[in-house]
């Protein structure tokens, strides 16, 4: 946990330089933020040719992709993490999509273990990954209707539960109100009024 | 020694008091029905009916044994389990936990009898009414000693055999009816397993008979009352009996026909309460009886000093239950199916030819290992 | 018979976890695999949205519930990364200890299922049984038995109990004399080589594809283990193996995981050693309210890598949390390693990776 000041430049700076001279249209922002750990930003089209160069260098290990809902301003954003073994460094990926309809190529071609994260990205947050063989909803049912964690989701309201004092009362009468109301459990026939 | 006809007579003759005091009350306070009644002293004299009536309380005497035994074998397979596993075994019920079968009786009695929507309903059924059939009825073939046997047949073993390997059979028929993936994979496991390990099982006692010329089990233990054990004579036959009889019994380095950890509870996946009770109980009526067929076969029979030859009997195939429970119940993991195939072909088969030819040497020199 | 799939799961006995595995099999060879998860999906990286940066202990716990204590230590270094604090030694020291102790009863329990799964019963129970001497531990040191809620945002709720040390070593000291009677029962018993040799082979470049991290890579021959090569925790101050294996068959991924908890019992012994004194908490308010920033923070878990990624907007509640399972990422290769085993085989091998549905579904 070396503070960002005192840290001297070491291998990270130079892959960081490195990928910045090999790819200077597309990596609009980067930073070395600690010792081994990377953050570079970089453009959508760019995205697969700056992974496939960090493959090359031996950045073998997807360790996860995800997504970030940002409200202010409204974007959206991918972020991939990449591990090399061989370097013992930490890349990771950020690309800035619209919010309204984000869409990013995805990444499975480089990297076949980002297969499932690039799922769960899609289910929890909608980001559409282009060329995901199997981009089906993972952690949520099928038929699930939105993205849940994105940020204006709608949640349940939170309601604090008080317990009444004549608590055995309260049930009881709740439990009359539901026969009255036609309500059956298990299919049985609703007990004549 | 107890003959298991006198036993039965002995059960019968109150019986017939009983309904003879009956006739005479019947002949006493209504006349007119005399002649009714007489007829009635008639048949039950027949020699043919009281054979029938014989036999009846003999099957009796068998199942309330073979219950007995199988209550007694589910409690100590739980006990001897729950000790070698260090934990307690049943405790609560009883003292030691005996009434524990007894226990799981009366909850099996209590649970739902489930037939799936689109099974074979009445198949399902019939499936596990056979089973447990077809494992009492080589009881009424197997000798607990000279006397202590139902049926005398000079030829018990072959019968026993035949109608033990009809086991697998109504396995198939119950997975196959249940319409169920799992119970159907079980199944064809159980077909696969019997007819790999029938023919080394059968072949591996083809020395004893070559050496006492015999089938039938009485003569093969008098063969060894002179203390000299078929184990130790067929040491080859032995082991190879006492593996196939265990793949056959479908105890655990070969349970796969019910593999729990796959294919849920094999076969009988989709019977619930009585009826998976009655498979159960089908089950370890055959475990008694390849038990009991090792002991008759190989350790002597009912030979031995001081105790009655029944007693000597169930003690040891107790003792055999037992060492099936130690030495593969808690020791061993579960066979794959093709490896279990490979064992029973490629290994059991040529051990158990093996063990003819050899016997067929011995035989030829004109050596007698028994006094046959 | 024709191809059929089979559903192994959500109620099946072999799945340790509700979760569907369908596989498709021509007779008793399987042919395709297809896992399926989600059905204990608790939403908890939304429920870390609307938590304090110590309020999401307790979920962390929850999250992989066999394995609490490393999630809990995760989370707080990611925090502490955030936050930019540092945590005095001796609470680095006590959260070795504990993640070490994890490891082990993790690793027992990963012994005990996979025993069972090939239906050797007995070493289920012994497991079993032993992993209690480190619960017993744990809830010594906690509280409690398998959500600790231990592990602070800057070090660790309180200092360890007296005699914490002797009991430890005495735990140690027995479980070390138990896993020879493990391997006897297993390494050494002719049927569960047939069982476990060979079988379900994941080849390495396969498992560096596919992110597979943990011993389940180390199985299959890398040499990488989060503890040395992104430290976290001061594991350079302790002498201890990675073992790594070559075939990456079962055998050698249940091998493994014995050797494992040797080491992690060794390093635990170091630790009890070479504790220092001091606080066991870092100078933090009570109310944490880090910078904006973001922090990735991995830690060698049990099953594997387990990372979060947390961002964090400058309020008291981290804007954005990503939980990295491993379990997630290998479970996502078991059709690789499926195909063409046995049915019989499948239970052993789902096991094999050391399932743990709750991170699996977060």
């Amino acid at each position: 946990m070396a503070s960002e000041k005192a840290r001297a430049p070491g291998p990270e700076d130079e892959v960081l330089a490195q990928l910045k001279a090999r790819f200077p249209d597309f990596i609009t922002e980067g930073r070395v933020k600690r010792a081994r750990r990377i953050e570079a930003t970089v453009k959508k089209e760019g995205l697969l040719e700056v992974a496939w160069a960090l493959l090359e260098m031996g950045f073998g290990h997807c360790s996860s992709v995800t997504g970030v809902d940002r409200l202010q301003p409204p974007q959206m954003e991918s972020v991939c993490h990449a591990w090399s073994y061989e370097r013992k460094m930490l890349v990771s990926l950020k690309v800035i999509l619209p919010r309204d309809n984000p869409r990013v190529p995805s990444l499975v071609p480089v990297w076949p273990g980002a297969g499932w994260h690039e799922r769960e990205s899609w289910d929890l947050l909608g980001i559409v990954y282009e060329g995901h063989p199997d981009l089906r909803r993972i952690l949520n049912p099928d038929d699930w209707r939105g993205h849940p964690l994105r940020k204006d989701c709608p949640l349940p309201e939170r309601k604090q539960f008080v317990v009444p004092r004549n608590y055995d009362e309260e049930i009881a009468r709740s439990i009359t109100r539901r026969r009255e109301s036609g309500y059956t459990e298990r299919g049985e026939e609703a007990p004549p009024s | 020694m107890v003959s298991l006809e006198a036993l039965a007579g002995v059960v019968l003759a109150p019986l017939l008091e009983l309904i003879g005091a009956v006739l005479g009350t019947v002949d006493f306070l209504v006349p007119p029905l005399v002649p009714l009644t007489q007829f009635a002293r008639g048949v039950l004299q027949h020699p043919l009916v009281n054979g029938l009536l014989i036999a009846f309380i003999e099957a009796n005497i068998l199942l309330i044994y073979i219950t007995l035994i199988v209550l007694a074998v589910t409690w100590l397979e739980r006990k001897l389990m729950g000790r070698l596993q260090d934990r307690r075994g049943p405790m609560q019920a009883g003292k030691f936990g005996l009434l524990q079968p007894i226990a799981d009786m009366v909850k099996f009695l209590g649970k739902e009898d489930l037939i799936p929507r689109k099974a074979d309903g009445p198949l399902f059924t019939l499936a596990v009414i056979g089973l447990p059939c077809i494992a009492f009825v080589p009881l009424a073939l197997i000798p607990m000693s000279e006397e202590f046997v139902a049926v005398k047949s000079p030829v018990a073993l072959l019968l026993v055999f035949a109608i033990f390997s009809l086991g697998p059979l109504w396995v198939f028929v119950g997975g196959w009816a249940a319409n169920n993936k799992y119970t159907l994979l079980g199944a064809m496991r159980g077909a696969a397993q019997m007819i790999a390990f029938e023919i080394p099982l059968v072949l591996s006692t083809v020395g004893i008979v070559m050496l006492t010329g015999s089938l039938n089990p009485v003569d093969i233990v008098r063969a060894q009352a002179n203390g000299v054990w078929f184990a130790f004579v067929q040491p080859l036959g032995f082991f190879a009996f006492l593996v196939g009889m265990i793949a056959e019994v479908e105890r655990l380095p070969f349970d796969i026909p019910e593999a729990e950890a796959e294919l849920v509870a094999g076969w009988n996946t989709e019977y619930s309460g009585m009826k998976f009770a009655l498979g159960q109980f089908a089950e370890f009526a055959r475990l008694y009886v390849a038990a009991a067929l090792l002991v008759l076969l190989f350790l002597g029979g009912w030979n031995g000093p001081i105790l009655p030859a029944e007693l000597w009997f169930i003690l040891k195939t107790m003792l055999v239950l037992a060492i099936l429970i130690w030495g593969t119940r808690v020791t061993f993991p579960r066979l794959r199916v093709d490896q279990l195939l490979s064992v029973g072909w490629r290994r059991f088969l040529p051990l158990s030819l093996l063990n003819i030819l050899l016997t067929l040497a011995i035989l030829a020199t004109g050596w007698r290992p028994v006094g046959v | 018979m024709p191809e059929m799939w089979i559903n192994m799961g959500p109620q099946h006995p072999a799945t340790h976890g509700l979760w569907d595995l369908r596989v498709k099999v021509d007779g008793e060879t399987v042919l395709d695999a297809d896992p399926s998860i989600g059905y204990i999906h608790r939403g908890i990286e939304k429920l870390c949205e609307h938590r304090t940066y110590n309020q999401i202990i307790p979920l962390m716990d929850r999250t992989g519930y066999v394995s609490s204590m490393s999630w809990a230590i995760m989370h707080c270094i990611a925090s502490e990364e955030v936050l930019g604090v540092e945590v005095p030694p001796r609470a680095q020291w006590i959260r070795v200890i504990s993640f070490e102790l994890q490891r082990i009863a993790s690793h027992l329990l990963f012994v005990s299922g996979y025993a069972e799964n090939t239906g050797l019963l007995t070493v289920w129970v012994y497991a079993t049984r032993d992993r209690e001497f480190i619960l017993d531990l744990f809830q010594m040191l906690s509280g409690a038995r398998m959500h600790y809620n231990y592990p602070r945002v800057g070090g660790v709720r309180w200092d360890l109990p007296p005699g914490f040390a002797e009991q430890t070593r005495r735990a140690l000291d027995h479980l070390e004399a138990r896993i020879p009677e493990y391997e006897a029962m297993t390494l050494q018993s002719k049927v569960f080589r047939m069982r476990s040799e060979g079988v379900a082979v994941l080849r390495r470049e396969d498992a560096l594809r596919l992110g597979v991290t943990g011993p389940n890579l180390r199985a299959s021959g890398v040499r990488e283990d989060v503890r040395l090569s992104d430290p976290s925790m001061p594991y350079d101050q302790f002498d201890f193996d990675v073992p790594t294996g070559r075939k990456g068959d079962c055998m050698e991924r249940f091998t493994l995981r014995l050797e494992e908890i040797r080491q992690s019992a060794r390093i635990v012994r170091q630790a009890l050693e070479s504790i220092p004194e001091g606080p066991v908490m870092a100078r933090v308010g009570k109310k944490i309210v880090p910078p904006p920033g973001e922090a990735y923070a991995r830690v060698e878990d049990p099953r594997g890598e387990a990372a979060e990624h947390i961002i964090s907007d400058g309020s008291e509640r981290p804007y954005r949390v990503k939980l990295r399972s491993p379990v997630f990422c290998t479970m996502s290769a078991l059709p690789v390693m499926l195909r063409g085993v046995k049915l019989a085989d499948v239970p052993p091998v789902m096991e094999s990776i050391d399932l743990l549905i709750g991170e699996t579904d977060r």
